[in-house]
């Protein structure tokens, strides 16, 4: 049979890396040219971008000819495209801000006329300035996003268009707003079905009130899409519902995970580590983990949370922090190297992801690898993967606290969560990723082309040492005569270690403590331990000290509670 | 005016080294040490040799007239015993002279009184003893850390057998009085307050460069002068030592200044007193009554240049938190670490003020915003926290 030929638009490409997107396009391009006749057209390739069985095309290595605008009058499609392709600058066009912002790109030949910025109102007031661009030689992209990045993805769909003239494919296949436009110049000329891989959409970088091009060019391409490939049904459900989308034409494929190498390393403190990862920015939900951590912090003094990352909420949230007087138990790291990166998934002992919009969430997978317990958000693709791992409303953060504080005290559901996240990213691969894939090129060319595959289950190695239990609580390094003192009639375990943080470990020591301070103490522990009455305490455990253990069993048979 | 009284300010913090979060727990030394020592050689070459010279040339020129006072902060003068004995040596030549007095302050150069005040006591002691040491005179004289001051410190400095404070003169609280004499606090029996004539002194430290100023450029010949003609007991110029060859270039001509204000002051009859022969000398013309701190720091003059935010007020809470684990457990070694996190630069370094106090912290700290220093800072005392419960 003869191979089906993709032609696959991408932007982001390993070696050059900003985000998850990169490694997904790269994890679909590996396993799809396995199935495939696969070609994969980037604004800059380097050497490193080298793939079996593909054709990798950068467009920095290659010269390309095209005529300027020639046919641009001529359908409705080329009209609004033109218009796209002349505007400069739209309101909502800060809405790319999660991208590394700077500065010049270079096209070899082109000069732009002044640019009119106007950042005032959402009204239609986009500002239009002729592209006196020469588009001839290669394209120079230096910077992958930056402050012109329209101006690239205009110049992109350019180039791919007439590069592409004398390419020969059935199916197009374009990976987020930054390759749609190209994808739609392509599908006009060539005729040839068009497949959107969403990844990523304005929606979750800058919520649901964002509007401007990069939410325009998102619908307009969403529209002209024959299939939408969401990388999870959560953002599927974004597409048909703050895109307007017809829900026939959508195929959610969840993405792949590779293995990762793991290992475990304890951490040099002796609390335990709850883990965000991430860009801190509104739609990771840095702020609700924040809030998480203050909870969990103001009921457990054996806890830390960093956060690891960098962002444009780094230094409300360091303030936020500080206001709630958690700055000596909520760190910070800063934006960390993959090597760091590992470093802190090996000592974590929780990881939570309370994205208020997860596309797909790929950390926590990563984490699960890593054998670490996750508490992720209900709004992300993780939720549906990882089938085992706690999760809550964003918005939940009392919820999310008590998942954290239950992952760190029960043992039990500790090894459960591990375990169960664990088997479940067993079917979370490339290749079960490409076979959704190909159910929507089926779709958009009318016949099938998936070889009736059944998905596989991939077996990764478990870490070796992983480890269920959390650390072991602080105690006092000096020896110290220890009593068993849940015997009291009202002591849980809880209880008795309130007591020994408070310096009562023994018999001797309870019979000792005045009423007042057993109070204060239960008091000060928050409400869930006020009810408890030590009334007795003292009188029973001086029973206990005298070994007097008949007469208090008897005495306590009479008690109910300790009361 | 008949008299004037010099003094300045000497202080170096121990800043802290970029201490990340996978420190914590495994490196106990939070200090960059290589970068407190660079710091220390630098201000050393550039402002306490030359200005120590220059200091020791004028005495010897005037004779016993000539007199001035410095407040020297313990951690320097651990650095220089541990870097620059050298330097060390070269202010206790000065103070062998006799004309120089030693003005106590807080040995950390901290803001213990603001936040305990049985840690103030301590650190009072400490200083005094280490002056003692070095140069064998026991401060009467007291200035806090930044010119903080109110009512109840004089009370308790009074206490403790201080007969002077210096405090900021300020407008607001004169009330159209001068702050050219002596006042002392409502509650207080002998001890009398000093007040900074913060006009001249400003002219000097911050209108000396100024070119748009329409006295610029100023000379020694009319600074003298103007103290000369300005009414009152005496006036107090107060400043940091560092003044000179690190807020104002060698280029800018203060050295020069300086060098020759003594003999232009003397051209105008005016004599020079230490603030404890002022003190001795003068008497109280008024009530000076500081009910809320006020400090010579930044244009509110209040304590926000360190704990106006969020972060510095949670530093400073954690901080001094520790302080009963500290001092009970009666280990020399962490309770020196927990005093030199106690100095008032840590916190400084955090204020997020922006303009012209903004620029003054850019420059001081070692840092790259307030908010990584905010970062190290607390990350160090995490791990002393460990380090106390392990104590416990």
């Amino acid at each position: 049979m003869k191979k089906l030929k993709v032609l696959k638009l991408g932007w982001e490409f390993p070696p050059l890396i900003s985000g998850g997107l990169a490694i997904a396009c790269y994890g679909i391009a590996k396993a799809l040219a396995k199935k495939t006749d696969l070609t994969v057209i980037l604004p800059k390739a380097s050497q490193n971008s080298i793939l079996d069985n593909a054709n990798i095309i950068g467009l920095n290595n290659i010269d390309v000819e095209i005529s300027k605008y020639q046919q641009h009058t001529e359908s409705e499609v080329y009209k609004k495209y033109n218009a796209f392709a002349k505007t400069l600058f739209a309101p909502g066009m800060e809405d790319v801000a999660p991208y590394p912002s700077l500065k010049e790109i270079k096209v070899e030949g082109s000069t732009t006329t002044e640019n009119h910025f106007q950042t005032t109102s959402y009204a239609n007031n986009f500002t239009h300035t002729e592209t006196k661009s020469i588009f001839y030689g290669r394209f120079h992209l230096d910077e992958m996003y930056g402050d012109d990045v329209q101006q690239k993805v205009v110049e992109y769909a350019e180039y791919v268009a007439a590069l592409a003239a004398n390419l020969e494919f059935d199916v197009i296949h374009v990976h987020d707003w930054m390759t749609m436009l190209a994808g739609i110049k392509l599908k006009h000329q060539s005729g040839k079905p068009l497949v959107i891989h969403a990844h990523a959409l304005c929606y979750d970088r800058a919520g649901p009130d964002a509007r401007g091009w990069n939410y325009d060019l998102e619908k307009y391409g969403l529209e002209n899409a024959d299939a939408i490939i969401p990388v999870s049904k959560y953002t599927g459900s974004v597409v048909e519902k703050h895109y307007g989308i017809n829900p026939q034409k959508i195929f959610p494929v969840h993405n792949g995970v590779e293995p990762v190498e793991t290992f475990s390393e304890n951490s040099s403190f002796p609390e335990n580590l709850v883990l965000f990862l991430g860009r801190i920015t509104g739609q990771k939900g840095p702020e609700f983990f924040l809030e998480v951590a203050s909870k969990v912090i103001a009921e457990n003094d054996n806890v830390r949370f960093v956060m690891a990352g960098s962002g444009d909420k780094l230094k409300r949230i360091i303030e936020t922090g500080a206001y709630r007087k958690v700055g000596n138990k909520f760190h910070f790291t800063g934006f960390l190297n993959r090597e760091k990166v590992n470093k802190l998934l090996a000592m974590a002992d929780v990881y939570c992801m309370p994205s208020v919009s997860e596309p797909f969430g790929l950390s926590a997978a990563e984490a699960a690898q890593f054998g670490i317990p996750c508490v992720i958000s209900k709004q992300s693709g993780a939720a549906e993967v990882l089938n085992h791992a706690l999760k809550a409303d964003f918005w939940d953060v009392n919820l999310m606290a008590k998942h954290i504080t239950d992952l760190l005290e029960d043992e039990d559901l500790r090894k459960r969560v591990i375990d169960g996240t664990f088997e479940d990213i067993k079917t979370v691969t490339w290749e079960n990723t490409v076979n959704g894939i190909m159910e929507a090129y089926s779709h958009v060319l009318g016949y099938d082309v998936t070889g009736g595959v059944k998905n596989e289950i991939k077996d990764i190695p478990k870490p070796q040492n992983i480890s269920y239990s959390v650390k072991k609580k602080v105690v006092p390094t000096i020896e110290i005569q220890k009593d068993d003192l849940k015997k009291i009639e009202g002591i849980g375990a809880k209880i008795e270690s309130l007591l020994n943080e408070n310096n009562i470990y023994s018999y001797a020591d309870l019979s000792n403590a005045k009423l007042s301070k057993l109070k204060s103490i239960l008091e000060n522990a928050g409400s869930r331990f006020r009810m408890h009455n030590p009334k007795t305490w003292a009188d029973q455990s001086e029973m206990a000290a005298k070994g007097e253990w008949d007469a208090l069993k008897k005495w306590q048979d009479e008690l109910d509670g300790g009361v | 005016m008949k008299n004037v009284c010099l003094y300045f300010n000497l202080h170096q913090p121990n800043r802290l080294k970029p201490y990340t979060f996978f420190e914590i727990g495994t490196d106990h030394f939070y200090e960059d040490d290589k970068l407190n020592k660079d710091f220390l050689d630098k201000i050393s070459t550039d402002c306490y040799l030359p200005m120590n010279a220059l200091m020791m040339e004028n005495i010897q020129k005037l004779g016993p007239d000539f007199k001035f006072c410095l407040s020297i902060s313990g951690t320097l003068i651990e650095q220089m015993e541990n870097h620059r004995p050298d330097v060390l040596q070269s202010f206790i030549e000065l103070s062998k002279t006799g004309q120089v007095e030693f003005i106590g302050q807080t040995y950390y150069h901290s803001l213990a009184y603001l936040h305990s005040v049985d840690e103030f006591e301590r650190q009072v002691k400490k200083h005094t003893a280490k002056i003692e040491e070095h140069f064998g005179q026991t401060p009467k004289v007291f200035r806090n850390t930044g010119m903080i001051y109110c009512n109840d410190l004089a009370g308790r400095l009074e206490e403790w057998g201080f007969k002077g404070v210096m405090a900021e003169g300020l407008n607001n609280h004169l009330n159209g009085r001068s702050y050219n004499h002596l006042y002392a606090a409502p509650n207080v029996k002998k001890i009398k307050t000093i007040l900074k004539n913060y006009k001249l002194s400003a002219d000097f430290t911050h209108r000396f460069m100024d070119k748009n100023w329409n006295e610029y450029p100023l000379t020694a010949d009319k600074y003298a002068k103007w103290i000369a003609n300005d009414t009152g007991d005496c006036v107090n110029i107060f400043m940091p030592y560092e003044t000179f060859g690190q807020h104002l270039s060698p280029e800018s001509g203060a050295f020069d200044f300086i060098k020759h204000l003594p003999n232009e002051l003397k051209k105008n009859d005016i004599t020079f007193l230490t603030a404890s022969e002022q003190v001795d000398k003068l008497g109280v013309s008024g009530i000076y009554d500081i009910h809320l701190p006020t400090s010579w720091r930044d244009s509110e003059k209040d304590l926000s240049a360190w704990s106006g935010n969020n972060m510095q007020k949670e530093a400073l809470q954690k901080l001094y938190s520790l302080e009963n684990t500290v001092i009970h457990s009666q280990d020399p070694d962490l309770i020196h670490v927990w005093s030199k996190l106690q100095t008032a630069d840590h916190f400084y370094y955090l204020n997020t003020k922006i303009a012209e106090d903004g620029a003054t912290r850019d420059y001081l700290s070692p840092y790259e915003s307030p908010y990584s220093g905010y970062i190290y800072y607390m990350n160090a005392l995490a791990d002393l926290e460990i380090t106390c419960k392990e104590k416990m």
